[in-house]
């Protein structure tokens, strides 16, 4: 299998005045292209610092990110870095992080404006996306007017309106009750099993990280499997 | 985009009010002390009609009865009139002197007297003008003209005295008093009369001339008093000698001789030289004097002050918005907006508050100033004459100006006031950002 994503050698120390936290510690990693991976951990064990990493949302402390053959990380410009992210990532959050104060047409339609996409296509391509996570009817709507398991659609449909090949997500049911937990997986599995999109996983839920394609276990900031 | 940012700032109205308040308020204020400060600044930025640098005015004084100096003998009119003729032949025979001119008592620049007088035209048709009268002596060749170097509104040349302005009552005047009374400037030979009673042949028209740099040049003439000047007890403060050193001589040098050997020397009779001012220190005292400099001072601290509100309750505001909203400037990068993007957004935040509460601001003002009479009379009194080819003067361009000032003020600060704190918050990492919430 073709592989998407290569971390070779990451470290991730945390700095303050009075002690270091050594949050990752030497992590060798790949995910293939395709792959439903779940990473799996006690807290603290870095699993959320990793996906950041992946992300470009956070920098290594050492080692290397490849991602599609190309190596990223902080050498790249940040115009650079916000298009990669904008291009080949889409983010599910643990708590939506919606922004409150747009609708859920603006809030879904973030990334193609940063894309510089036309406001007409944009609004098209919103429409489709939402209805494909079920909430069509919801698009004026502010985030504060929605059940979590709206805002995690939501979230879903905003990772994925700009096609990205990747979808980055951190404990995208702990904040959902079971079903509506349970309907979040069903969107991200349709996504991986009809679209082909890599998926990477943060959960605490060993049920839900069972459901895919493999499992990756943390403690202390190293991998144990 | 713009929509959506509106849309976005209408639904976060709560958390915008208190600055969109603080900007009316201070849009109001500045308004109000911009006025007065940029109206002081455009008069002084208008050409003075003269040449400042080079004039110096003599200082003279008398030994008063009590001065162990004092010579009664010599306190006689003829005897202090040739005394004072021999002043201003030590004067005009330095070497460094080009050319100067015996003022009659406080009628030159800046000296913060006032001596007006009313010019009618050659016709029963033309209104008569107001003006300020410059009064000179031309003894021993005093030359007004040449030693201000007025400059000829038709050709821009430094002007003289005609050859017959001695024997003939010839007067100079403004190109506005030529306008007012013939409609045009070019008439040199037309007769006025002052006063309705002297009939004046006028000699030359000058450019506007400013009697204090802090005003707007007002309609003026420039006439002899008299051909010679008359003893008196007072001859020195009656008769101010001013005068302009030649070009190319070393100011400070040509002050340092002067004080040095000619001011000791300076004595005739009763009369004694106490020193020369630059004829720019003098403005500038008479500006002091006159509370133009104060008025300038004022306001422009006042305007500082206002400005100073909004660049700290811009920061102050900014800074609590953007901490509040740290997580949705990680999501946005997150989502792959770029730094630049961010810092553009939230400026165009800013430009969008004070546009909307600058047009708020003007429409109060606009309503104030209407009712208060400004549209009706100019901003002036009514017994002046405004010469509408100054912007501040005309009621329309003056409230676009001003307005057009305070807005831009208000835009600049604000802008200042938004990237700093949004500056601070676009460098951290987005993962950071997210963390926190």
């Amino acid at each position: 299998m073709e592989k998407i994503i290569k971390l070779n050698g990451i470290n991730k120390v945390y700095r303050t005045n009075e002690i270091e936290t050594q949050a990752l510690e030497n992590v060798n990693l790949e995910v293939g292209k395709g792959e439903f991976v779940s990473i799996m951990g006690p807290s603290g064990c870095g699993k959320s610092t990793l996906l950041n990493i992946i992300g470009l949302l956070d920098a290594p402390s050492s080692g290397k990110i490849e991602i599609n053959g190309d190596e990223i990380g902080t050498h790249m410009s940040d115009r650079a870095l916000a298009r990669f992210r904008n291009q080949t990532l889409g983010f599910v959050f643990q708590s939506f992080h919606l922004i409150p104060s747009l609708n859920v047409m603006d809030n879904v339609q973030l990334p193609l404006v940063y894309r510089g996409v036309s406001h007409r296509e944009s609004v098209e391509r919103a429409r489709i996306v939402l209805e494909r996570v079920g909430l069509s009817h919801r698009m004026r709507h502010i985030p504060s007017q929605l059940s979590g398991g709206q805002c995690q659609r939501v979230a879903i449909a905003r990772a994925i309106i700009g096609n990205p090949e990747i979808i980055l997500t951190d404990e995208p049911t702990g904040n959902l009750d079971s079903k509506m937990g349970a309907e979040v997986m069903d969107i991200l599995h349709e996504l991986n099993r009809n679209d082909g999109r890599t998926i990477v996983m943060v959960t605490h839920n060993e049920e839900q990280a069972r459901q895919t394609d493999r499992i990756v276990r943390f403690f202390d900031g190293r991998q144990v499997c | 985009m713009v929509m959506t940012l509106l849309r976005q700032m209408w639904n976060r109205r709560r958390q915008n009010g208190w600055i969109f308040l603080e900007l009316i308020a201070v849009g109001i204020f500045l308004w109000v002390v911009l006025d007065p400060l940029c109206v002081q600044i455009a008069n002084k930025n208008i050409d003075r009609g003269y040449e400042q640098d080079g004039l110096y005015l003599l200082n003279m004084d008398k030994y008063g009865k009590r001065s162990a100096r004092y010579s009664r003998e010599y306190d006689t009119d003829s005897i202090g009139l040739e005394n004072y003729h021999d002043i201003i032949r030590v004067i005009c025979n330095l070497p460094e002197v080009g050319s100067f001119v015996v003022n009659e008592s406080s009628t030159f620049a800046n000296s913060g007297s006032f001596y007006g007088g009313n010019l009618y035209g050659d016709s029963a048709l033309t209104k008569d003008v107001d003006i300020q009268c410059y009064w000179f002596y031309p003894v021993g060749g005093s030359d007004m003209l040449k030693t201000y170097r007025f400059r000829d509104a038709n050709t821009g040349e430094i002007m003289g005295l005609s050859p017959d302005f001695r024997s003939k009552n010839i007067v100079y005047v403004s190109e506005s008093v030529a306008r007012r009374l013939y409609g045009r400037t070019d008439v040199a030979g037309e007769k006025c009369w002052l006063g309705n009673r002297n009939c004046n042949e006028i000699g030359g028209v000058f450019r506007d001339f400013k009697d204090r740099d802090y005003n707007q040049p007002y309609p003026m003439m420039v006439a002899k008093m008299g051909s010679t000047i008359r003893g008196s007890k007072t001859m020195h403060w009656r008769y101010s000698i001013v005068f302009r050193v030649k070009d190319g001589v070393d100011a400070d040098g040509f002050e340092h001789r002067f004080n040095e050997e000619v001011k000791p020397a300076l004595v005739r009779g009763n009369y004694y030289c106490t020193g020369i001012s630059r004829l720019g220190e003098y403005a500038r005292n008479m500006a002091e004097m006159t509370g133009d400099l104060n008025v300038v001072r004022k306001n422009t601290i006042f305007a500082m002050f206002g400005l100073c509100c909004v660049f700290l309750g811009m920061v102050g505001t900014f800074w609590v918005q953007v901490n509040a909203r740290r997580q949705e400037i990680g999501v946005m990068r997150s989502l792959g907006a770029s730094k630049y993007r961010i810092m553009a957004q939230f400026i165009m935040e800013a430009l969008i508050l004070v546009t909307v509460t600058s047009v708020i601001a003007i429409a109060v003002m606009g309503y104030y100033v209407h009712a208060e009479g400004f549209f009706a009379k100019g901003g002036m009194q009514s017994g002046e004459m405004p010469d509408m080819q100054y912007w501040q003067n005309n009621p329309l361009p003056h409230f676009m100006i001003i307005s057009l000032v305070m807005y831009l003020s208000l835009l600049v600060i604000s802008i200042i006031g938004t990237c700093i704190p949004v500056g601070r918050a676009i460098r951290e990492l987005p993962a950071d950002a997210l963390r926190e919430e």
